[in-house]
């Protein structure tokens, strides 16, 4: 057998037990305080908002960790939910207190999905014990999809993430191996860079009740005449590959969207299902990639479950439908305040929000709403 | 348990270790390795730990018998038992569902029924790694070649210890016997300097090479690339790459962390991808199974003592066999097949003289045969095999090389320049002084920064 230590670099000077013994130590010390540095880095750059620290503006973050906390602290308690992407995060809370009387909060996160919906739920009632009445849940055509990974945020021991079903146990440790891994020190030395840079931190931001505020958007729409048709075109890049992948509408995602209801069933919310807008050109422009056929499989799918749990479903699809003007598209999928107050007011006036009394969903299949939390 | 993996390298090992050097007695060290194993293993799969202390109990006793016994015919007998132990647990949970599947199959194309239930059973971990080792104990002893284990214990710490369990090198009991028989009271220096080095170029050959090759290697052969020409080359060459990588990694670990328990591996892998013919390579890749195949199937059958047609007849079976230990599928049994032919092959040229003189042409030759081979070994089906063969010979067209990420065509390239150009990890003059320990340093935690996205081992399924 060769030996491993052949030779020296050095062969006037071999060597000796006390190098060896020195290389020891001096690895394992280099190691051990590179692996510290990084998980410091990480635990205090924090950019999944996996950790309490909020030392770096969370320029990276996606809209959960702000919302989660937001959603604790809101006063007085929301009794009311919004659940939905993006597409929902600017629809004003403060319309649907107005018209039921219950204090609510949008719960909206970019990329939604059923599992969302339910973590969401789960999130609310589990946790904070709120004393909800009524959710309102905007679901996107692709929130479906049945080749997309659901959101990294929820594949992490967030609080969210730990609420998913079949999140692996021992999830303090992967907070703790978090710290170590290449994809969280990217995020962290990315957020350092767009500090360093001065880059505007105010794309995005959020009041009190979850409403979002689309600054970033809105400063480009306004910088260009020809914005929204630029910003749609961008958009048909983004979502061309996601419907070429999109080919049926997921079981796992049916399977959480009918546990949300379950859910909503057993703690006697009322709950309002409806199909987000989009803008026409926008939907043209996907219909070679099988957007018409997932929508239509979408709908039939929400109709059903709106069937068995008793629940209004709302096609909102197209903006014609509750009088939206389309200049009020950024980009095809996400609108102005003038539009949101529109689109919030047909989820009301057909949702039936502000009449009264209001009922409970009930499930039509027997026996689903006992295991709802189980 | 992977040693890519946080449990491994933050609890595992610090606590074996610790455990291994603290305790001063033989037997209690032998018992902790072995438990230590144990666990190792358990991560896994806890129900398949049984059927290794079985297989440890069987071949103990049987080596003790064989050992004991004084007629040749009662050594023979324990020696059959103890063989026909191994093979059958081996033959059950690796090949049973490929035997009942390909006789449903020809059964079925006779119009008959099914014949035998597909029974879905999981292959334990590691199983093909330690029955040869087992098995190796009491051919040895047959052959007078090694004695019996001291106790029991030192036969379980043998069979069990966790460098080596699931993907070898193959370990014999001769190589280890010596060392067992006086342990190491302390961890020098030198020892844990060389372990470190081994470990960690075995984890950097891992996660920052092999695993950087594997994702779109892998699209490849599930056709997401197409099949022409560049794309096809591209592909199989990954795989080419990513295998030898990702195995010489884990068995450069496996000795690494050998040396942290102050015991010696051998090696396993000598730049394969350098050899200069067919012969060259099988001396120089996955070299404790070759040398095994050599040992214990090959020269039985006769070697290459006898005419030129028996040669070519032991060169077949011990590559049929062989090809057959690495997996339970067709692929790999006209794998071993095709190794089989171009050794036989190899061996009448040699004979006759007609062998490359250009060095470079003879590597470029080998390397060519070797890449054709990984693509049985690789694909899924036969089918596939001929769909990628077609695409490397361009019947498919030219195909874009752009289809890869260009990251993977970096990998490609610098994967290529090490195992073409650079020492082997064993040939690398390793000097324990500060600038070794801040490059390895950074090799270790620019490894474990990418623990999360790591694969397990290729050679974990065999």
């Amino acid at each position: 057998m060769k030996p491993a230590i052949a030779a020296t670099t050095d062969p006037a000077t071999p060597p000796s037990p006390a190098d060896a013994h020195r290389f020891v130590r001096f690895f394992l010390a280099v190691s051990l305080a590179m692996l510290g540095a990084v998980a410091a880095l990480n635990y205090v750059v924090n950019p999944e908002g996996l950790y309490p620290t909020r030392v770096v503006p969370p320029i990276l973050w996606g809209s959960r960790p702000f919302k989660v906390p937001l959603l604790a602290h809101a006063a007085p308690q929301p009794q009311a939910l919004i659940l939905g992407s993006s597409r929902v995060m600017a629809l004003p809370p403060a319309d649907f207190t107005g018209a039921t009387g219950l204090p609510t909060f949008n719960f909206g996160v970019e990329t939604a999905k059923p599992e969302d919906y339910e973590v969401c739920l789960r999130y609310a009632l589990q946790h904070l014990h709120l004393p909800l009445k009524l959710l309102v849940i905007g679901v996107d055509v692709e929130a479906l999809h049945n080749h997309e990974a659901p959101h990294p945020y929820l594949q992490q021991p967030t609080e969210l993430g730990r609420l998913m079903p079949g999140q692996p146990r021992f999830w303090q440790w992967r907070m703790f191996t978090r710290l170590l891994s290449r994809d969280a020190t990217v995020l962290s030395l990315t957020s350092l860079q767009h500090v360093w840079s001065g880059e505007r931190l105010d794309g995005l931001t959020y009041d009190a009740d979850g409403l979002a505020h689309f600054h970033a958007l809105e400063r480009k729409r306004q910088a260009s005449a020809d914005n929204l048709e630029m910003e749609i075109a961008a958009n048909l890049g983004r979502f061309r590959p996601r419907y070429d992948l999109y080919d049926g509408i997921s079981a796992d995602r049916m399977a959480a969207l009918n546990r949300t209801l379950t859910i909503a069933a057993a703690h006697h919310i009322r709950v309002v299902l409806f199909l987000t807008p989009a803008h026409p050109d926008l939907v043209r422009g996907l219909e070679p990639h099988g957007y018409r056929a997932r929508q239509v499989e979408v709908k039939a799918a929400l109709r059903a479950l709106s069937q068995q749990w008793q629940v209004p479903f709302l096609d909102l699809s197209d903006p014609d439908s509750f009088k939206g003007d389309l200049a009020g598209f950024y980009d095809g999928v996400h609108y102005d305040p003038a539009f949101a107050h529109a689109l919030a007011q047909a989820v009301i006036r057909e949702g039936h929000l502000s009449d009264t009394p209001r009922q409970p969903i009930v499930n039509t299949n027997k026996g689903e709403a006992a295991h709802a939390l189980q | 348990m992977l040693f890519n993996s946080f449990p491994f390298v933050l609890v595992f090992l610090p606590l074996t270790l610790s455990g291994w050097w603290l305790l001063r007695s033989t037997p209690l060290r032998l018992v902790f390795l072995t438990l230590a194993s144990y666990v190792f293993y358990a991560w896994w799969d806890w129900r398949f730990v049984p059927l290794m202390i079985a297989s440890t109990t069987v071949d103990y006793i049987a080596g003790d018998r064989i050992a004991a016994a004084d007629r040749r015919h009662t050594k023979m007998r324990w020696l059959a038992g103890s063989l026909t132990f191994n093979l059958a647990i081996l033959g059950f949970f690796k090949y049973y569902d490929f035997f009942a599947s390909s006789v449903n199959a020809t059964a079925g194309a006779m119009g008959a029924a099914t014949l035998l239930p597909i029974l879905q059973i999981i292959l334990p971990i590691g199983i093909s790694f330690y029955t040869f080792n087992s098995m190796s104990y009491t051919i040895d002893i047959y052959r007078g070649r090694v004695r019996p284990a001291a106790s029991v214990l030192h036969f379980s710490a043998f069979v069990a210890m966790f460098p080596h369990l699931v993907a070898g090198p193959i370990v014999r009991y001769s190589d280890i016997e010596h060392q067992f028989a006086a342990l190491k009271q302390r961890l020098s220096s030198d020892e844990a300097a060389q372990g470190i080095y081994f470990f960690v170029i075995g984890l950097g050959k891992k996660l920052l090479l092999a695993d950087r090759l594997a994702s779109p290697a892998n699209a490849y052969f599930a056709g997401s690339f197409g099949h022409g020409l560049l794309p096809s080359w591209l592909g199989v060459l990954g795989y080419t790459f990513q295998l030898y990588f990702d195995f010489s990694g884990y068995s450069d670990m496996a000795v690494g962390l050998a040396h942290l328990l102050g015991i010696q591996f051998p090696q396993n892998f000598n730049s394969p991808y350098k050899a200069l013919d067919i012969s060259d390579f099988w001396r120089r890749w996955h070299m404790s199974l070759s040398t095994w195949l050599r040992d214990y199937l090959f020269f039985p059958l006769g070697g290459s003592r006898g005419s030129q047609l028996e040669t070519i007849r032991n060169l077949t079976i011990t590559m049929f066999l062989g090809g057959l230990w690495h997996g339970a599928s067709w692929t790999f049994v006209v794998w071993g097949l095709y190794h089989g032919a171009l050794l036989a092959g190899h061996s009448i040229l040699r004979d006759k003289g007609w062998v490359p003189r250009s060095a470079w042409f003879a590597r470029a030759l080998t390397l060519f045969s070797v890449v054709v081979g990984w693509v049985f070994f690789r694909a899924a089906t036969l089918q596939d095999v001929v769909t990628i063969l077609a695409g490397m010979a361009g019947s498919h067209g030219l195909g874009s090389a752009g289809v890869f990420p260009s990251a993977y065509l970096g990998s490609l390239g610098v994967a290529a320049g090490l195992a073409f150009f650079a020492p082997n990890s064993w040939e690398i003059h390793f000097a324990p002084r500060r600038r070794w320990a801040v490059t390895l340093a950074l090799v270790f935690v620019g490894s474990v920064l990418v623990f999360e996205s790591g694969g397990p081992f290729l050679y974990f399924q065999f």
